[in-house]
């Protein structure tokens, strides 16, 4: 089997909450909860999951924009842990949501693109600029942008000089964290597009961090679904949403708009607590098919009969 | 780049006229020393109290016959560089103390800014006065004094900003870019921190030379024979009854200097806060200004809302920004329209015209009628409108937590809402009611979420309060701009279930704006399709949907995703939409069209079609005509 080009091991983090008193002990949130992925080289891998699911903090784990408490990256088949902090953002970058919130307000194009070809790759000037040129034409800038500054741009335009920021990098991954769910839909399609583009000239590998199962479905290769902290579910784009095998994301897949189809949606459903997380399985309070093995038990992400990956008690009695 | 900045100051009259007096004063003293003005210590008892332009004083002279014009120049002139001294300290170390401890946080965050706060427990005076009485008299001691009592103002201010900075998306990236914490500080922070710091120094500059000039009237600051305006003041004061004017001079020079700083201050302060670009805050009228030319057509009387031929634009420049042109539409009870669009389509400008909510200047109804019930709103008074607003057409918007009161418990919000439409209304009968509406939104616990204040709902429950307020005074039309782009899927669904059954059971006419085809093919019976500002295609949805006409409405279909449909990535319209100060004469979409021939170009389109279809695209109508 091809090494993985990540491999992230039981991966854990918490944050801790302000005392509700003075005397009340400090609460931990739990954000992510024993993650376990590998992804192969070259893929575009999808993580999808509803706000507070965890998929941010565990796109900024990798990238090292947070510490874990336990558990392992290994990217490239190294340890993250034993990388400096530039090392490590050679082999692995990241763009943001919010387009126009990423870039310097107070800096030109041209300083915020020179900042990685400096100091990660410490070219001189000239090899600089002539990357700078070509990087411009890979995302689809006039050349004219490098001096002008961040708010003459609109957001697709922003968010071309971000996905250019990371590529000055030469990283072999790319976290893309909810990249085009700022923008308009026929924007929307044109950065999907040139993203593609991009993933074939470069050799690129994807962790796509999304809520739209519809982008996710089109644009990756495999998808994790995530709720409350865990990865539920790992299976093939094409098929996750069509033969889903948990009940959470087949509650995902039926919820989620389609043309010509009528509404469907829960009668009742929150996440639970974060600060009081139940016993057993954290979704079976939505669950439809819920057991008595679900209050006590909570199910780990195993194989499950068709290659995909499921945490449930229930998935393979079918 | 100055330039500009200084034309944008001098803009508000007031600083021009504060910066007036500052350059009139510090003219003065910087020519001092060339005036030939005798000795300011020189001391002549002989004229003791000489009254001005007598004996060849010409602002008289003190209790020791010392020249008061020349005492005031050599005073001002010290005053003044010792405040603005000391307020280039008090910035300085202020502004390093709130960067390092913004910046770093933790346990540094926590010194240092317990430190300022213990600096803070002091009243102000005390604690300058203490530091004198520590150092001794003396300026230097003074301007020592001054600069320590106002270093927390500086300190925590800038410490706030740089929080912000420190957690944005930009700093992240940055670091990912390779920057080490030293240089992120250097070149990303401190770039964005200098407006702050300039504010703070423009506000506070004043109140420092005030605070000098009292520290010397005490007798602390300058000392014999030495004169600053606060020493001067403080030599008058004994003689104040007898001979005014060895006080008056004094301080109507303090004043001066002090309302010249503080008027360019503000205005410096208004120049640099991001929040006042676009010009100084304007009052906004309570309803959208109407302009329109000619006798406004007759509204239709048969259905519920009836609004035709409405035009906006925003009046900021040279050229207004038309946001919506010529959009005709009706609906009626428990019906629900759908008014699809990008970004800048003028779909949220065509909902919020409607009962003149639109910001007034630089908003400007041009033309057309909104009829509701028969009655042409633009031509009733502010009296009608305001009773209609939230009572017959009410709103929901996509943050609901920007239009609920933050300190007030969602009872109390719901039962405002009610009692502002009919006093009459007593509390028991408010409460039942607010528990019943609380119940048509689906939520489990209604006596529990009335005490319970908007903030700690989560995003799903505080939209469904929103609907609950829209739902208050029985209204019979319903405006929801993007109700649910902010909510998660699982979630939206709901929102999208209580809608669609509120409008069926309850008769509402429901105009659902979004810029998800998607979500809007499941809740209305009709969409109308914008695009820079016009409506480019209106009809059933179904029909919409599955027939699209206008290129624009199959381009939008085909970029938007949607699960299941296996065909590979969606499909984007290249370029992008047409400026509005700066629309085309013919069809707007044509730059981005495929079909576009020259003809497209030539003139303004027409929408066209029956009632069951119209369509503004003039293919089209060759094709259908």
């Amino acid at each position: 089997m091809v090494e993985p080009v990540v491999k992230v091991e039981a991966l854990t983090k918490s944050f801790a909450q302000a005392r509700r008193s003075l005397l009340a002990p400090r609460k931990r949130l739990h954000a992510v909860k024993d993650v376990s992925v590998d992804i192969s080289r070259g893929e575009a891998f999808g993580i999808i999951g509803e706000s507070g699911c965890g998929k941010s903090t565990l796109a900024r784990m990798l990238v090292g924009l947070h510490a874990p408490d336990s558990g392992g990256i290994l990217l490239g088949g190294r340890d993250a842990k034993t990388m400096s902090a530039q090392e490590r953002n050679r082999i692995i970058q990241y763009v943001f949501q919010d387009p126009a919130g990423s870039l310097n307000p107070r800096k030109t194009v041209r300083q915020i693109l020179m900042t990685p070809l400096k100091t990660l790759r410490g070219l001189d000037a000239r090899a600089a600029e002539a990357e700078l040129a070509g990087i411009l034409d890979a995302v689809k800038l006039p050349t004219e942008a490098l001096s002008r500054f961040p708010h003459e741009f609109s957001g697709g335009q922003a968010q071309r000089i971000s996905i250019a920021r990371a590529l000055l990098a030469r990283p072999e991954i790319i976290v893309l964290d909810e990249p085009v769910s700022a923008l308009d839909v026929s924007i929307q399609a044109q950065i999907l597009a040139l993203l593609a583009d991009l993933r074939a000239e470069f050799g690129l590998t994807y962790i796509f961090i999304s809520h739209d199962l519809a982008v996710v479905e089109a644009f990756c290769d495999r998808v994790a679904v995530m709720y409350f902290g865990e990865v539920v579910e790992v299976a093939a784009a094409n098929s996750i949403f069509a033969r889903a095998r948990h009940p959470y994301t087949n509650l995902l897949a039926s919820t989620v708009p389609r043309r010509g189809d009528g509404i469907f949606a829960e009668t009742q459903g929150e996440l639970p607590d974060p600060l009081n997380p139940p016993q057993g399985c954290a979704f079976r309070a939505r669950c439809p098919n819920s057991g008595d093995i679900c209050m006590n038990l909570n199910p780990v992400l195993h194989k499950g009969k068709a290659g995909a990956h499921v945490a449930c008690h229930f998935a393979d009695e079918d | 780049m100055m330039v500009r900045f200084a034309k944008r100051i001098l803009r508000n009259r007031l600083a021009g006229f504060g910066a007036g007096l500052l350059l009139m004063v510090t003219g003065l003293c910087l020519v001092t020393p060339f005036l030939g003005l005798p000795d300011p210590n020189v001391i002549s008892t002989a004229d003791r109290f000489s009254l001005p332009f007598e004996d060849g004083f010409v602002l008289g002279a003190d209790h020791l016959g010392r020249d008061i014009l020349s005492r005031l120049l050599w005073g001002t002139r010290l005053s003044l560089a010792v405040g603005l001294t000391a307020a280039l300290i008090a910035a300085l170390i202020g502004s390093l103390i709130g960067i390092l401890a913004g910046f770093f946080g933790g346990k540094l965050d926590d010194l240092l800014m317990r430190s300022v706060d213990v600096l803070m427990a002091f009243p102000y005076i005390l604690l300058a006065l203490a530091i004198v009485a520590v150092l001794g008299p003396g300026l230097m001691n003074a301007l020592i004094a001054v600069a320590i009592v106002n270093i927390p103002f500086f300190a925590r201010n800038v410490r706030g900003v740089t929080l912000v900075i420190a957690r944005s998306d930009y700093i992240a990236a940055a670091r990912l870019s390779g920057r080490g914490s030293i240089s992120l500080l250097l070149f990303e922070v401190v770039p964005n921190l200098w407006s702050v710091i300039i504010v703070a120094f423009s506000t506070t500059v004043g109140w420092m030379i005030l605070e000098t000039a009292g520290l010397s009237f005490l007798g602390l600051g300058s000392q014999p024979p030495q004169s600053d305006l606060g020493s001067m003041l403080g030599e008058g004061r004994a003689a104040l009854i007898t001979n005014p004017h060895t006080s008056v001079i004094p301080g109507l020079m303090i004043f001066v200097i002090v309302m010249g700083i503080n008027l360019l201050g503000d205005g410096v302060r208004d120049a640099l806060d991001p929040r006042l670009a676009k010009g100084t805050l304007q009052r906004s009228s309570p309803v959208t200004q109407v302009l329109r030319t000619g006798q406004p057509a007759p509204v239709d009387t048969q259905s519920t809302l009836d609004v035709a031929g409405l035009s906006t634009e925003f009046r900021v420049d040279k050229n207004p920004l038309r946001a919506v042109r010529d959009v005709s539409f009706s609906l009626n009870g428990g019906e629900c329209l759908a008014i699809v669009g990008e970004s800048g389509s003028g779909k949220s400008v065509t909902a919020l015209s409607i009962t003149g909510l639109v910001a007034s200047p630089p908003a400007v109804i041009t033309s057309g009628t909104v009829g509701f019930r028969g009655r042409d709103l633009f031509s009733e008074p502010f009296d009608v409108l305001r009773d209609l607003r939230g009572r017959r057409i009410a709103y929901i918007f996509q943050d609901p937590l920007s239009t609920l009161h933050p300190l007030l418990t969602v009872g109390a919000q719901l039962a405002e809402a009610m009692v502002t439409h009919d006093p009459r209304l007593t509390k028991p009968v408010l409460r039942r009611r607010a528990i019943s509406l609380l119940e048509d939104v689906r939520i489990a616990n209604p006596e529990h979420i009335m005490m319970s204040y908007p903030h700690a709902l989560s995003g799903g429950m505080r939209q469904r309060i929103g609907i609950a307020m829209a739902l208050a005074n029985d209204p019979d039309i319903i405006i929801a701009d993007e109700p649910t782009t902010a909510l998660d899927v699982t979630v939206q669904a709901q929102v999208l279930r209580i809608l669609d059954d509120l409008r069926r059971q309850k008769g509402v006419g429901l105009i659902f704006i979004s810029h998800d085809l998607n979500v809007v093919s499941q809740i209305s019976d009709r969409i109308a399709v914008m695009y820079a500002g016009q409506i480019v295609e209106c009809g059933p949805s179904r029909d919409v949907l599955e027939q699209p006409a206008h290129p624009y409405t199959r381009a939008l279909l085909a970029s938007s995703p949607q699960i299941g449909a296996g065909g590979g990535l969606p499909k984007p319209i290249d370029g992008g939409l047409p400026r509005p100060d700066d629309l085309p004469a013919g069809c707007a979409f044509a730059a981005r069209c495929e079909m576009a021939t020259d003809i497209c170009s030539a003139s303004a389109v027409e929408l066209r079609g029956s009632a069951s279809r119209e369509v503004r695209c003039v293919k089209w109508e060759a094709a259908n005509g």
